[in-house]
């Protein structure tokens, strides 16, 4: 760049011409130039001002048709975008629930095979322990039955032998009278033989009976319990279930956002205009104006 | 030497244009001394100095007579020292930033933080729009993306109730 330029001289006077027709042609044509010039100049600024005024309109119906056809484009660039987000997100949502029935059924149909087969246990359990109550039954009251015919076997004996003892009474009376004083003895030591039988006997009978009660309160016991456990499994599953549910749910929604701040980065990427951002930016920035200027002045 | 302190205007925007302002000074100073000395030996200049729109608007904004000697060598000493402890801000945009923006720009910076900073203007297309701007120690993110960013949880709270609605 040069430092300095050419001084502005001031225009010579014309020198006066003997001769009058040449200094008035001079002159003359001197006007007359310059009169074109002047001309020339307005011609030149009318046009100027009436191109520049075309101008300006062109650039005014471009600016405007660019900015419809940038909202039009945008409009349609979004709504694609909303389509093909609802159709995917609905899809998403129709095969997880699709998923997550075939698995609450799975998991219901489980719980029933093993509340089935806890059940049919329990009722073989019972069976069982009826058959067994009536065998030992049916025992006690064969042994019983036993005893029974025993000490009547042994009373007919008894009789048996006193008539015996009546028969042949006056012979050996004294005989007979050691011998029935025997034979008594003989008997009040069976009675209490048998009697000590029986109090076995039906003592052992309780004791079973106490043992089979015992059994039974823990198969109560046992058949509770497992149900217990099963209504906290259903709840255990139940729970699973949801939480798994809301986590695939917040994945699928945290994705979904990210897709969608990617089509809006690419939507809005192509508009960034400064001059229209500017006062923006100055306004974000006098928020932080006290920061700055304390970082500044360190 | 103490610290002048210049009024630097608008078309003065970052540390090249000082750099230039000063390169620009010294080389009128040179030339001036020169005609002086031709002036001295007999030899006239019809020659009138020139000088850039941002050396006229910096020398009519803190009334300096560029003519002048003595004023000349203060200026000069003094944009060297400007040059070396201007406070420094950079600004990081989506999009080329033209001359009026810049101008704005800097006056802001000028008349709230710093009324020495300069600028150091970069570009990245990959902030949308808005600006990233750097000062000494400090980062501020004024960007459209870290707004989106941080939206993102609008986002997911809209489609929650999307998913439900559905």
């Amino acid at each position: 760049m040069g430092l300095f330029k050419k001084k502005q001289h001031k225009p010579k006077k014309a020198e006066p011409v003997a001769v009058a027709e040449q200094v008035f042609d001079e002159q003359y044509r001197e006007e007359l130039r310059k009169l074109g010039r002047e001309h020339f100049k307005k011609l030149l600024e009318d046009n100027s001002a009436g191109i520049k005024q075309d101008v300006d309109a062109v650039l005014t119906q471009l600016t405007g048709a660019l900015r419809r056809h940038m909202a039009t484009q945008l409009d349609l660039a979004i709504t694609r975008v909303n389509t093909d987000i609802s159709n995917g997100l609905k899809e998403q949502m129709t095969e997880y629930n699709r998923v997550s029935g075939e698995a609450q059924e799975l998991v219901i149909q489980s719980l029933s095979r093993n509340a089935q087969a806890v059940h049919e246990k329990y009722q073989d359990m019972a069976a069982n322990l009826q058959q067994v109550v009536a065998n030992q039954e049916v025992m006690m009251v064969g042994v019983f039955q036993d005893n029974q015919s025993r000490v009547a076997a042994v009373q007919s004996e008894q009789e048996q032998a006193l008539e015996q003892l009546k028969h042949g009474m006056a012979e050996v009376k004294q005989q007979s009278e050691a011998a029935v004083q025997q034979l008594r003895q003989q008997s009040d030591e069976q009675s209490r033989m048998l009697g000590e039988i029986y109090q076995q006997t039906s003592g052992g009978a309780s004791q079973m009976k106490q043992s089979q009660e015992q059994a039974i309160s823990s198969l109560e016991q046992s058949v509770a319990s497992l149900q217990e456990q099963h209504g906290r499994l259903q709840q255990m599953m139940d729970e699973s279930i949801a939480k798994q549910k809301t986590m695939a749910t917040e994945l699928i929604n945290e994705h979904m956002a990210r897709i969608i701040e990617h089509y809006l980065i690419g939507a809005l990427g192509e508009r960034s205009d400064l001059a229209k951002d500017l006062p923006n930016i100055l306004e974000k920035m006098q928020e932080h104006k006290q920061a700055m200027m304390d970082d500044m002045s360190l | 030497m103490s610290e002048v302190q210049y009024t630097l205007p608008a078309s003065l925007t970052t540390q090249g244009d000082l750099r230039r302002l000063m390169n620009e000074v010294e080389r009128i100073d040179n030339a001036l001394v020169e005609v002086d000395i031709h002036q001295r030996t007999g030899h006239s200049s019809d020659e009138e100095l020139v000088l850039s729109r941002q050396l006229g608007d910096f020398v009519a904004a803190n009334e300096i007579d560029i003519k002048d000697g003595s004023a000349r060598s203060g200026l000069i000493a003094g944009l060297r020292q400007l040059k070396d402890s201007a406070p420094v801000v950079h600004v990081t945009f989506a999009a080329s930033a033209g001359r009026d923006e810049l101008a704005k720009l800097v006056d802001w910076v000028r008349q709230s933080v710093h009324p020495q900073a300069v600028l150091t203007i970069g570009l990245s297309p990959e902030l949308i729009g808005g600006a990233y701007v750097r000062t000494t120690n400090k980062v501020f993110d004024l960007s459209v993306r870290s707004q989106l960013a941080q939206g993102r949880q609008i986002i997911q709270k809209e489609l929650e109730a999307l998913s439900g609605a559905i």
